[in-house]
């Protein structure tokens, strides 16, 4: 749901004069083509490109009658196989916006013939088809003819009403020029932010009563697909838009930047979120009920979370308005995000403890510009897409979501995680403003206790208790409660035919927020080769495989908390078998302290005693760490892999 | 009465002439009352089913069902995810979805207006639509009624009637077949031995199958394709409409005869592109010549698109359209490349086949239009040349196992023949490495591998080569197995692969004055066999193949050999694996051989079990380390 404080800007202005054509000598004209593109084979800069785009060209401007209109053309070059797909075109537009639409497509195909003359095959009207992905979206679907290796394609289109929208210069693959204009009329002035990690050139062009701007990006390589990243599109090279002032037929000029006050200050009298802080929620006897029975406010807290939880259904929209009200929601026991949080907050409220709306935005939604409120069409509250109850207890801060099931109510929400929040407070109490959502102590941490005993006929028999806390715990508990049949097959998912699991029980399954205990009793059959046996003691703890191999990064990895990894126990021998020299006792940290392993083992007759301990202190590292990041997994994945050599005794 | 009621009458109607009436059913919503055989080791529990088609004429028919199940835990959660597809075809003409708790309350309801809708496809058109609900469970066990009816505008595919799933118990289901007089249905019980009970009704015939308190069976990995896998009846017309298309599925012939009429015209080029194509072969003689210098036009020039246009997916667009845009599905591809060797007097045949490699081959007793892609065959007087058509990279002449081991349906002038695919064989796909291992002092070091691979292995290390350089470290490391290198080199010099890698370490881990080395430096083999070992149904593996095997490495001076593994031999009938270790002393290197092979993809049931232990000692000898001691 989008919501303005003004809607109908546009609409009291007249407009006359027709969107401009901005042109520029770094984009060839649709339809020119050089050869030079023709015989390329490579991009220059991402030489393993599949594909390249040449040129992406796109004009938003207002047109009078029609509204906001893009005009966008992308040229792209094949480079291999692997990038004749890029021939496939699907332009997605909105049906449930009834001023959407997307005209006069016009597609070709580029290729040199034997004699080294450009031909250019169309993509015939008739072969560009519509098609319905579900009742909200529709696309415009078309592939180009002729296309191998080497071909260029080049397609334009007009997208109706589209409105503002964000320009992303980078792409899966490389793009080589880029370009963005922006034609408005004089007296709408736009406030662009370039979030751009390469260099940008902007224009600014005035023709008439218009005023046209112009971001140009070169020569940006492809954005590779990385694993543990908060979010993608915070790190790809792109600009946002918004119109920060306009000026009114008096020649004034009219601000439409917003600071956070204002919008904190809507926010507070909006039906949709600040009136519905006040409304009593009805029928809560039970509530009462359970909450005379407890003293503390911490109690309180988790009493009233559990109960909103228990009793209200989440319908998987997000946002953080309360739409129906939070007393329609109530009744129907089934509600929004921010319609189940708003109760929360209430209750809270109502049962005295300090509990204010905190607005998120999830990981997937995006990253937070906290810098940035806003403007009246397109305030700053667009940015979250959740609100959350904010309390605070003895100086310490709670974070609760009563649309999600599982995580403990002393635990902040996973998808939050070092994100900033706005919380939202009559202005005057001045309890309003920024939060970083994080605990350093609230972790992801996991321990293993192994206890073996190896048997006469070289199997051995292992008790492993595996304690997994607080973040470890969330990742695991809701497969658990599944079943075991699909938590053994995560979790325990055996590669090994020599290992056999004899039981697993666990504890505190069904407990909120206690350590969650599992029991696996296994025996294994220890590898051998001459007199020596192999055995190795990491054993279900997700640390099998190193994920980061790749030599290069994009985006900062992010791991969500901090981490922490125990491994520990005894393994005794039986006669006849001696514990060869144990892998060296070490420890090795990063420069920075961040991450560090240690492993001591000791052997003592028969017995050997070892222990493990890995520790993160930060959840972040950014792409300039990435390179003594990168060394120190391959180095902890060596460590963690090594394994404790068994030897027969030669017999007297 | 709006007019938007009138279908329903006719509906109504129809009814009127069924064989069985559905009787009152009742429910059990705590499940207290079924008996225990069926809800032993059930996740989902069929109450009550009746299923039916009612063919009124060759161009029109009706599915309805309605069903009743109950979700007994967590394990049965997919049955909750109702999916109902809908085409311009079969189109989804009403639901009814009604969700009762424990106690028989109702909790929930929805209609065909409240589902979610999803296009399906990866093509240009729309395939399809899927309305789907994912219902919502509270707690266990749940019990959805569901009646919905779908209206088929043609008889080529009839609906069949598809018992039940793993994990699925049946308390009573009903099947029932209503065919106008006139039309023969043939039936064809599939994993379940039933028979209908055949009624006449005047001016149509119902045939009813019922099945009651059927237990649940286990899901079992690695099986025969879905449309094979579990108890099923296949119903088919002996004359069918399809897209206002009529035609006879009596014989294999006349199905062909009526595949052939679509593609009639369709495969003829201009002049100047037949000339094309007769400059293009100049000097070449035979059929296979000819056709692997097309196919190679083909596969430089053309691409694969999918678009399911025409009729129902089964009639290509022209030979002269592929030819402009270059590009096509399956059909047209294959349809081209017929018209393509037609300009140079090659004569070949479109062939119709079930695509998958664990799909059983089409019987020759049971015509029946199971099939979902197209390939071509240019018939030879031994070993007719068979291509793949869609692919870009594939060998010529060469299949693999998703097209071969099965049945084929030829589309001549003649009608259709069907005639069997080539069978797979373990040296087509063969993956054959050398490694060079050069071993420091301190444990670093270069592994310098070439291997050299056919079929499905040099369709991986094709892709791999194509990978960017991090990608392909991952590859390396992940797919194939290595360690982690430091550095890399992956190049392809002719027929070969070579592949360098540098380590900080080689060893697989140090302790003491000891190194533990792997018998070589990725691994072989990973994978481990489904736990049933009493399989009912047969197990399919991608492929056969071979892998052999040979690494050297060579010790530094001061290293000597502690302990080498035992050489082995062991097999059986579908597969063999020998391995031999040994150190030359005078060049200080040690060598070590494996070599596993798979005879065949496709392992009965009955001998699953010697396979899964055959496999199992794979991955023993897989764990063997050698271990060398600095003296």
């Amino acid at each position: 749901m989008r919501k303005s404080l003004l809607f109908l800007l546009f609409a009291l202005l007249v407009i006359h004069i027709k969107a401009q054509k901005v042109k520029d000598t770094e984009i060839p004209p649709f339809g020119t083509v050089d050869k030079a593109d023709l015989e390329l084979t490579q991009c220059s800069f991402d030489p393993e490109a599949e594909a390249m785009i040449l040129v992406e060209d796109g004009e938003l401007a207002y047109i009078d009658g029609i509204g906001i209109v893009l005009e966008k053309r992308v040229r792209i070059k094949i480079l291999k196989k692997e990038g004749l797909d890029r021939a496939d075109i699907h332009l997605r537009y909105s049906t449930s916006d009834k001023d959407q639409s997307i005209r006069d497509v016009v597609a070709q195909t580029y290729n040199l013939d034997p004699s080294g003359k450009v031909v250019i095959t169309k993509v015939d009207k008739k072969q560009i088809f519509d098609k319905s992905i579900n009742k909200r979206v529709a696309e415009k679907v078309f592939t180009f003819p002729e296309v191998k290796v080497g071909s260029i394609i080049e397609y334009k289109y007009k997208h109706n009403g589209i409105g503002l929208i964000n320009w992303y210069f980078q792409h899966s693959i490389p793009v080589k020029v880029s370009r963005y204009v922006l034609d408005f009329p004089d007296y709408i002035q736009m406030r662009n932010t370039p979030f751009c990690s390469r260099k940008y050139e902007r224009k600014e062009e005035s023709k008439g009563a218009r005023v046209a701007q112009s971001y140009l990006m070169k020569e940006i390589p492809g954005f590779r697909n990385e694993s543990n990243v908060i979010n993608e599109e915070a790190y790809m090279d792109r600009l946002e838009t918004t119109i920060s002032a306009y000026k009114e037929a008096s020649g004034l000029w009219k601000n439409r930047n917003i600071n956070w006050l204002q919008v904190i200050r809507f926010l507070m009298e909006d039906e949709d979120f600040g009136i519905q802080l006040k409304r009593d929620i009805p029928r809560t006897t039970d509530l009462d009920l359970e909450l005379a029975q407890v003293k503390d406010d911490y109690s309180r807290m988790k009493t009233i979370h559990a109960y909103v939880r228990k009793n209200m259904a989440w319908n998987e929209y997000y946002g953080i308005w309360a739409l129906d009200g939070v007393k329609a929601a109530w009744k129907d026991k089934k509600g929004t995000a921010g319609e189940i949080n708003l109760i929360l907050v209430n209750l809270l409220r109502n049962a005295g403890l300090d509990a204010k709306p905190v607005l998120v935005s999830t990981h997937e939604n995006g990253m937070v510009n906290a810098t940035d409120a806003g403007t009246y069409d397109y305030p700053g509250f667009n940015q979250f897409n959740k609100v959350l109850a904010h309390v605070t207890i003895g100086g310490k801060v709670y974070v609760l979501d009563g649309s999600e099931k599982e995580t403990p109510t002393h635990l902040i929400p996973r998808d939050v995680l070092m994100t900033e929040g706005l919380v939202i407070e009559k202005i005057d109490t001045g309890e309003w403003g920024w939060v970083t959502l994080w605990d350093p102590n609230e972790t992801y941490k996991e321990v293993f206790v192994l206890n073996g005993h190896v048997e006469a006929d070289g199997k051995v028999k292992v008790k492993e208790d595996i304690t997994s806390i607080d973040y470890s715990r969330l990742r695991k508990i809701e497969l658990a409660r599944k079943g075991e049949k699909e938590f053994k097959e995560r979790f325990m998912g055996v590669d090994d035919p020599n290992l056999q699991i004899d039981s697993v029980t666990f504890d505190n399954k069904d407990s909120d927020s206690l350590p969650f205990v599992q029991h696996i009793q296994f025996t294994e059959t220890i590898n051998g080769t001459g007199d020596y046996l192999f055995l190795s003691v990491n054993k279900f703890t997700g640390l099998e495989k190193n994920p980061f191999i790749a030599d290069t990064r994009q985006a900062d990895v992010f791991f969500g908390a901090n981490q922490s990894y125990l491994i520990t126990g005894n393994v005794f021998l039986p006669e006849g078998y001696e514990w060869d020299a144990v892998p060296k006792n070490l420890r090795m940290i990063m420069p920075d302290t961040s991450i560090s392993i240690t492993r001591i083992s000791q052997v003592s007759n028969d017995r050997l005693s070892m222990r493990i301990t890995i520790d993160f202190k930060k959840p972040f590292f950014s792409v300039q760490e990435y390179g003594a990041f990168h060394e120190f997994y391959k180095q902890l994945f060596d460590i963690l892999n090594e394994q404790y050599v068994i030897k027969k005794k030669a017999r007297p | 009465m709006s007019l938007k009621r009138i279908p329903n009458l006719i509906f109504l109607m129809i009814f009127t002439l069924l064989g069985v009436t559905a009787d009152a059913q009742t429910v059990s919503y705590d499940l207290s009352s079924l008996p225990d055989s069926v809800k032993k080791d059930a996740s989902v529990i069929t109450q009550y089913d009746l299923q039916r088609v009612v063919v009124e004429d060759l161009e029109k028919a009706t599915y309805s069902r309605k069903h009743i199940y109950s979700v007994v835990n967590e394990d049965g959660r997919r049955s909750l995810l109702v999916a109902l597809f809908s085409t311009k075809y079969i189109n989804l003409d009403e639901m009814d979805l009604k969700v009762f708790d424990k106690s028989g309350k109702q909790t929930a309801r929805f209609k065909k207006k409240d589902m979610m809708m999803q296009a399906t496809g990866e093509g240009l058109i729309d395939e399809g639509t899927y309305y789907y609900v994912d219902v919502p469970a509270p707690s266990y066990p749940v019990t959805v009624e569901i009646e919905y009816v779908q209206k088929f505008k043609g008889t080529l595919k009839l609906p069949g009637y598809e018992i039940l799933n793993p994990g699925e118990a049946i308390v009573e289901s009903l099947f029932e077949a209503v065919i106008p007089s006139g039309l023969v249905l043939r039936y064809r019980a599939k994993n379940i031995d039933i028979k209908p009970v055949i009624k006449d009704l005047g001016k149509a015939k119902s045939y009813l199958w019922t099945t009651r308190n059927l237990p649940p069976f286990e899901y079992e990995e690695g099986a025969v394709n879905q449309i094979d896998r579990y108890p099923s009846v296949d119903l088919v017309l002996n004359n069918f409409s399809h897209y206002g298309y009529p035609g006879e599925l009596s014989s294999w012939q006349s199905f062909g005869q009526w595949l052939s009429k679509l593609y009639v015209g369709l495969d003829e080029l201009p002049q100047d592109r037949v000339n094309f194509f007769k400059d293009l072969v100049k000097g070449s003689n035979s059929d296979r010549e000819k056709a692997q210098i097309i196919y190679k036009y083909l596969q430089d020039n053309f691409r694969y698109v999918s678009i399911q246009l025409g009729i129902g997916g089964v009639k290509p667009f022209s030979a002269t359209f592929t030819d402009q845009k270059k590009y096509g599905d399956c059909k047209g591809l294959s349809n081209y490349m017929k018209a393509a060797l037609g300009a140079v007097g090659v004569r070949s045949h479109i062939a119709i086949i079930n695509s998958e490699y664990n799909s059983l081959p089409a019987d020759p007793a049971f015509p029946i239009h199971n099939f979902n892609h197209a390939i071509l065959c240019i018939p030879q007087p031994e070993d007719s040349i068979w291509l793949e058509c869609t692919s870009n990279i594939a060998e010529f002449g060469v299949l693999g196992t998703n097209t071969e081991n099965r049945n084929a349906l030829l589309v001549t002038e003649n009608g259709g023949i069907l005639v069997p695919t080539p069978k797979s064989t373990a040296e087509a796909n063969s993956f054959l490495i050398h490694n060079k291992i050069e071993l420091s002092a301190d444990a670093s070091g270069m592994i310098e591998s070439s291997l050299r691979s056919t079929g499905a292995f040099k369709d991986m290390i094709d892709y791999i080569l194509k990978e960017k350089r991090d990608d392909q470290k991952e590859s390396i490391v992940f797919t194939l197995g290595f360690k982690q290198p430091d550095d890399f080199l992956m190049a392809k010099e002719k027929e070969k692969v070579n592949l360098k890698l540098q380590f900080e370490k080689i060893p697989e881990f140090t302790a003491g004055n000891k190194i533990f080395l792997a018998p070589h430096p990725y691994k072989l083999w990973t994978r481990v066999m489904p736990k049933n070992e009493n399989r009912k149904l047969d197990f399919y593996f991608r492929n056969p193949f071979v892998h052999l095997d040979t690494t050297q490495i060579k010790l530094p001076d001061g290293f000597l050999v502690d302990a080498l593994p035992k050489p082995r031999e062991f097999n059986n009938a579908y597969a063999t694996y020998r391995s031999n270790y040994w150190f030359d002393e005078s060049n200080k290197t040690i060598h070590s051989v494996v070599e596993l092979k798979l005879l065949q993809h496709h392992i009965p049931a009955v001998d699953f079990k010697l396979v899964k232990q055959f496999f199992e000692e794979v991955l023993k000898e897989e764990k063997q380390r050698i271990v060398v001691k600095k003296s």
